[in-house]
């Protein structure tokens, strides 16, 4: 067990959340700017005095400016506060057998870049953590960004994981990454804070950061890649379960019969068996608008199916939405067990027909939801499809920094407790 | 940014990577325009960078992109990426007139793929994307269903692609043989919005609008919507690319679609080919547009009331 300083080596730079009050004034300048010290202390609940006190730290630091002045509302005008995104970058890594997404986010929440390199799948975790730490430095070069603006790197992967060591255990198509140190190794080889966690716990807190699911009481949002996963925010925490695996709505078993029968959800909506059923299909001599691949690659499949899909191909839409329909009953379910009133679809796999998901999730929400005659359920995609773990990554290596909003992040507790 | 020659204290010192050309793969670099007005996610970009990556990947290539907030900035991150010797080869979109970026990666020897526009110059393949044809197959299509008072919300005039939707506009007024109105636009959806109240307020309102993006005919749908506008009985509107907020939008918008994955595809496959000398073609044709459509199209109101 690597507690105490291991995986978070000395930084150079003062933290900027040294006080939690610190961070929540930060937090709601960044949520709420341009804002007025007097509004801040309304929303706080501190005094002015100690608000006062406080920003005159974070202007000090740089990290926020006097912008201008408000309405007057009788007196002098308010001066207004807002962040300076540039102050401060983040980094967010996702883990995927086929590739690899590094993000760069500002102090805004803002995405300023990313590269997108192939797979970690054939690489052993040594030889990927030399090549992530030497592509982590690119980006950060690349983008023009000064090295100590950057306060951490996030990364994610698929789960399961034990976030206490930080290894990842295990995950199917990382079969070589089982029980290794990743989160420690990480941190030796690029002198930076390195928050580890799960790809779909990762989007939810993107997303719940960027200020998209503001006023929702319980969200979830559903990450499909190459599985499928779910982060849940109830009330503004993270709820994780007794290990940070939580929302694993995937490993469902729905008592379908037929083809779907002892089948997990998982089983029935990720990209691999939509690709399997178009290839039997196709085998069988359907007629279809999409070709599938030579290497049977079943992300390549699974994207030709869904552009297919969207175009209105018969096959490929049947395909889709029979994937579309295994994951709104697991959704439902879901929104049943929480009283959801919000779920984002998120995740590579819905980057070209997630609205076929969206629309499929919503048709079941409104004709199955328990609380359906009490509220409704936003069904949604998520902004950043493609990137939303990675940039859910910068989200949780900020928080770690400024301990934004009401979210609290087990896993670093834990790690520091 | 600062200037390393006269600002020593910006800069941690770090060894000069000289491994980078022999132990990276090949970065192909694209800079995109961020920042208010634009939308945090421009989903023809995320579409275009997606294919890009598609086409990266088995050819052993990375794709690299930053965000930027004006052409100033793009110009010192083509400097910065030269001065890294970081990209391979870099993306070059949404040309303007006098434009003088793609002069500058000439100049600092960086192979480029021009999206849109064809452009002559060493080291440089263009994509092709037809897009007085797409306007034209547009016109046609709301013509066909008897539309005779057609307006254009456009996007900033300054683009060369916009320019030559507005010279296709001015053609098939006298071709087709309708009378047309255009209105510029920013590519946000509160643009689109205020131009189809501007337009639909007119003593003569269209019966059709066509947009030149996702985002302006959303905006165009929610005004009508809330004038109470039936649309498509009385109002037809065509979106421009076929993103997730149309195929969300109710109803959802029909859409003048060109594959953008496939753009991006494309772009890449070009610009690699370019690089590794299998291929001396400077100009390759985007795959055509298509119509899709969906529920925001139909007859014009005069056409079936006189019909």
């Amino acid at each position: 067990m690597t507690e105490g300083n291991g995986g978070w080596p000395a930084h150079p730079r003062a933290p900027l959340a040294a006080a939690t009050t610190r961070g929540l004034l930060l937090d709601l300048i960044r949520a709420a700017g341009p804002i007025s010290r007097v509004e801040l202390a309304g929303a706080s609940g501190l005094t002015q005095a100690s608000v006062s006190t406080i920003v005159r730290q974070l202007i000090n630091d740089g990290l926020v400016a006097e912008t201008g002045r408000g309405e007057s509302t009788g007196g002098k005008p308010r001066v207004l506060l807002e962040i300076v995104p540039t102050a401060r970058y983040a980094v967010g890594i996702q883990l995927g057998a086929d590739s690899v997404s590094y993000v760069v986010c500002n102090l805004a929440g803002r995405l300023v870049g990313r590269l997108r390199t192939s797979g970690a799948g054939t690489m052993g975790p040594e030889q990927a953590v030399a090549a992530m730490t030497e592509r982590v430095t690119l980006l950060i070069d690349g983008l023009g960004i000064e090295p100590d603006k950057v306060v951490g790197i996030g990364v994610v992967a698929p789960g399961p994981m034990d976030l206490r060591s930080g290894t990842i255990l295990a995950p199917p198509t990382l079969i070589q990454w089982n029980n290794f140190p990743l989160r420690d190794r990480l941190a030796d080889a690029t002198g930076l804070p390195i928050v580890l966690d799960n790809d779909a716990t990762a989007a939810a807190v993107g997303e719940f950061w960027s200020g998209a699911i503001a006023g929702s009481a319980a969200h979830c949002t559903v990450y499909l890649g190459a599985g499928l996963g779910a982060g849940i925010i109830i009330g503004g925490s993270v709820y994780r379960g007794a290990s940070s695996n939580a929302g694993e709505v995937g490993r469902i078993k729905v008592g379908l019969g037929g083809r779907f029968k002892g089948q997990t959800v998982e089983e029935q909506v990720m990209p691999a068996s939509v690709a399997a059923a178009a290839r039997k299909a196709l085998a069988d001599g359907r007629t279809a608008g999409f070709m599938l691949s030579e290497q049977g690659d079943p992300f390549e499949d699974f994207a030709a199916i869904s552009t297919a899909a969207i175009h209105g191909d018969a096959l490929a839409g049947k395909l889709v939405r029979s994937s579309a329909q295994a994951l709104s009953t697991a959704v439902v379910a879901m929104a049943n067990i929480l009283d959801l009133d919000s779920v984002s679809l998120a995740g590579p796999s819905f980057a070209i027909a997630g609205t076929i998901y969206v629309e499929a999730v919503q048709e079941m929400m409104e004709r199955e939801f328990f609380a359906r005659e009490v509220h409704g359920v936003t069904v949604r995609l998520s902004e950043h499809l493609l990137e939303a773990a990675a940039v859910g990554g910068t989200a949780l290596v900020m928080q770690h920094e400024l301990a934004p909003r009401n979210l609290s992040v087990a896993s670093i507790s834990a790690v520091r407790g | 940014m600062p200037n390393p020659a006269t600002d020593n204290r910006s800069r941690t010192r770090r060894p000069r990577r000289n491994s980078r050309a022999s132990g990276f793969e090949p970065i192909i670099g694209m800079v995109l325009r961020g920042g208010p007005p634009k939308p945090p996610v421009d989903h023809f970009y995320e579409a275009f960078v997606a294919g890009m990556e598609v086409a990266a990947g088995p050819r052993g290539a990375a794709v690299l992109t930053q965000v930027v907030p004006n052409v100033d900035a793009e110009r010192l991150t083509y400097q910065r990426w030269h001065d890294q010797r970081l990209v391979a080869g870099v993306v070059l979109s949404d040309l303007v007139e006098d434009d003088d970026r793609a002069a500058l990666l000439h100049r600092l020897g960086i192979p480029i793929v021009v999206l849109g526009e064809y452009l002559e110059g060493p080291q440089t393949v263009c994509i092709d994307v037809d897009n007085i044809a797409a306007m034209e197959q547009a016109l046609r299509y709301l013509t066909s269903l008897g539309h005779r008072r057609i307006a254009r919300v456009s996007g900033p005039t300054a683009l060369l692609h916009t320019r030559d939707r507005s010279l296709a506009f001015a053609v098939s007024v006298t071709a087709l043989g309708f009378s047309g109105l255009e209105v510029e636009g920013d590519y946000t959806a509160e643009s689109g919005a205020a131009a189809t109240e501007t337009l639909l307020g007119r003593p003569d309102p269209p019966t059709a609008i066509v947009y030149d993006n996702d985002q302006m005919a959303v905006g165009g749908l929610a005004t009508a919507h809330r004038l109470g506008i039936d649309v498509p009985r009385r109002l037809s509107l065509l979106a421009w690319d076929d993103t997730a907020v149309c195929r969300l939008a109710r109803p959802p918008l029909s859409v003048l679609a060109r594959d953008i994955r496939e753009l991006g595809e494309l772009a890449v496959r070009s610009l690699l080919d370019l690089l590794d000398g299998q291929s001396t073609v400077a100009r390759q044709p985007a795959p055509p547009a298509v119509i899709v459509i969906r529920a925001t199209t139909g007859p014009s109101p005069r056409s079936t009331s006189t019909g």
